[in-house]
């Protein structure tokens, strides 16, 4: 128990105390006061983000996909030797490719990357920039995506024959137009290599060696495929119905292709310049063209003939030369864009190399 | 609609906390600064800057009492800045940043201060600097140690140990016979709960 006179001591300082006139008025100046806002600052930010923790956590996580997202987007027309091209290869495509829900869409994906390394090698060779370790692992890549794909079309093939003959007939147009285009570009930079007698030349045919290994090691895969839908198509012959019922599904989809490629090759015919690439390409798509149109009539010769697996064969080599055509178009003005750039380039570099020359001449 | 319901709700909050705490802070300030005019500055000041905080977003003051007597120290501590000269003696003794004015009884006489208190309020103030607020904040405002040691900015096991020294200087100069209480021996009791809220804050 305390003291007593302790307690009574701490009772008689409790009694000071403010006069209830002097509360108010204490009360009143307080509550006029005003309330400070606080002005947006650094620091003030860094409070805010100290005291809101999961929204600032949200905002980082908002912030690093945001900057990811723009690192993918950058990287989508990136060429080997960029810095972003890996982002596209090593982890992009493979994401696309790891997130498709069906196999017929992972090899549609597959296909699109395969047609992309060889448009990439075209661009590279239009600029003259496919130097040898370019080359190299861009050969690499279209040997293990081709090899990817081969597996994967045997995996369509057992629940959708007639989308992995899309596909097939897809990537063999591609392998086969894209080596073609890279044979073009070739021959025409070595022409105006040989014109300009520049140094350095960069060896276009060793792109096109190696885009022609990997079509070659594709065409044996798009070929035992044809090989083992020709077999297929044999036992299912008997079914003459369902054949012809294809047969005419297939026909019609080739024909509106035809149709509409003939448009583009007519459209790029008209608008074609001068230039040795681009008239060779539309040549070679014209070609194509006419040869899809001779397979058209050769498969509706063997379909009035009641050969349905011929008719089928035809028709589907049809298909592939009108995509070839179809493909050779897209490429004219791609590479008419890259090769002006490039002579614009070598141009601006000739002048400079001129001024420079004349400025050592007057000094 | 939303922001006059959340201004009427502090409003109503403040004057709740300044119906309950004024008195006590006018104490506070008047025994330290000896003048009432001047604690009455003091006290207005205190509770400016308590309902200033209360209006900032996204502040909100858990403690507002251990945060009122936080900011009467320092305030009287500023008061006494301001009013003293710095001397090359203060600055080179830490213990004189504490600033206690001495009692004057013409001061207190008006606030009907009997002899008793009068007595302890001198004999507090004659404590040394370390224990004087402990002691007063225990015992006249009834303060818990988790609180004090919040005021004071030490931990709680400290402020047992300058409440207990405290005692036992006020006993030699008072000659009361004051007893520890269990709530000052907190770290068997049930305030070290608090303490350890307080001490994460």
């Amino acid at each position: 128990m305390k003291d007593t006179r302790f307690n009574k001591a701490i009772k008689d300082i409790k009694n000071i105390s403010m006069t209830s006139a002097e509360k108010r008025m204490v009360f009143e100046c307080v509550m006029k006061t005003t309330p400070i806002k606080s002005t947006w600052t650094v620091y003030s930010f860094g409070k805010w983000i100290q005291t809101h923790r999961s929204i600032s956590a949200l905002v980082f996580i908002v912030i690093v996909i945001s900057a990811g997202n723009s690192a993918v987007l950058a990287s989508r027309n990136t060429l080997p030797g960029d810095t972003l091209y890996p982002i596209k290869v090593n982890m992009v495509e493979p994401i696309r490719v790891a997130f498709a829900p069906t196999p017929r869409i992972k090899a549609e994906i597959q296909t699109e990357l395969v047609q992309s390394r060889l448009q990439e090698a075209e661009t590279l060779a239009a600029r003259g920039q496919l130097n040898d370790g370019k080359e190299q692992s861009l050969n690499q890549r279209i040997d293990q995506q081709v090899s990817d794909l081969t597996a994967n079309i045997n995996e369509v093939k057992k629940t959708s024959p007639e989308k992995a003959d899309d596909i097939s007939t897809t990537l063999e147009a591609s392998i086969n137009a894209h080596t073609r285009i890279l044979d073009v570009i070739a021959v025409n930079r070595g022409e105006s290599h040989s014109n300009s007698k520049e140094n350095g030349a960069i060896n276009v045919d060793g792109a096109v060696t190696s885009a022609m290994v990997a079509s070659s090691s594709m065409s044996e895969s798009t070929q035992t495929s044809r090989t083992s839908l020709k077999l297929n198509k044999k036992s299912e012959s008997k079914d003459e119905s369902k054949n012809n019922k294809k047969y005419s599904k297939r026909k019609e989809s080739v024909e509106s292709l035809i149709q509409s490629t003939t448009a583009d090759v007519a459209g790029a015919t008209t608008t074609a310049t001068s230039s040795l690439l681009q008239e060779t390409i539309v040549n070679d798509a014209r070609i194509n063209l006419d040869h899809a149109q001779e397979k058209l009539q050769e498969a509706q010769n063997h379909n009035s003939n009641g050969n349905s697996s011929e008719a089928y064969s035809a028709l589907i080599d049809s298909e592939r030369a009108t995509k070839e055509a179809a493909l050779f178009i897209k490429a004219t003005s791609r590479l008419e864009k890259e090769v002006k750039n490039e002579e614009i380039n070598a141009s601006s570099h000739g002048n400079n190399n001129v001024q420079g020359g004349q400025s050592g001449k007057v000094e | 609609m939303n922001t006059d319901n959340h201004i009427n709700k502090l409003r109503s909050t403040f004057t709740d906390i300044y119906n309950t705490e004024a008195d006590s802070l006018f104490r506070f300030c008047l025994i330290r600064v000896s003048d009432r005019e001047q604690a009455l500055d003091l006290v207005q000041e205190i509770f400016t800057r308590f309902w200033q905080t209360m209006n900032q977003e996204g502040r909100h003051i858990d403690y507002p009492r251990a945060f009122l007597f936080t900011v009467a120290r320092n305030a009287i501590i500023d008061w006494y800045r301001k009013k003293k000269s710095i001397s090359l003696e203060s600055m080179a003794d830490p213990e004189t940043d504490e600033p206690y004015e001495a009692i004057q009884d013409s001061d207190l006489m008006d606030s009907k201060l009997e002899g008793e208190g009068r007595f302890l309020i001198s004999a507090i103030s004659k404590l040394s600097s370390g224990h004087r607020d402990a002691i007063y904040l225990r015992f006249v405002e009834g303060l818990s140690p988790p609180e004090i040691a919040k005021i004071l900015g030490i931990s709680t096991n400290a402020t047992s140990v300058r409440i207990t020294r405290g005692i036992e200087e006020l006993r030699k100069l008072t000659g009361y016979d004051i007893e520890i209480d269990g709530g000052d021996n907190f770290s068997k009791e049930g305030g070290a709960d608090t303490a350890d809220k307080l001490e994460s804050k």
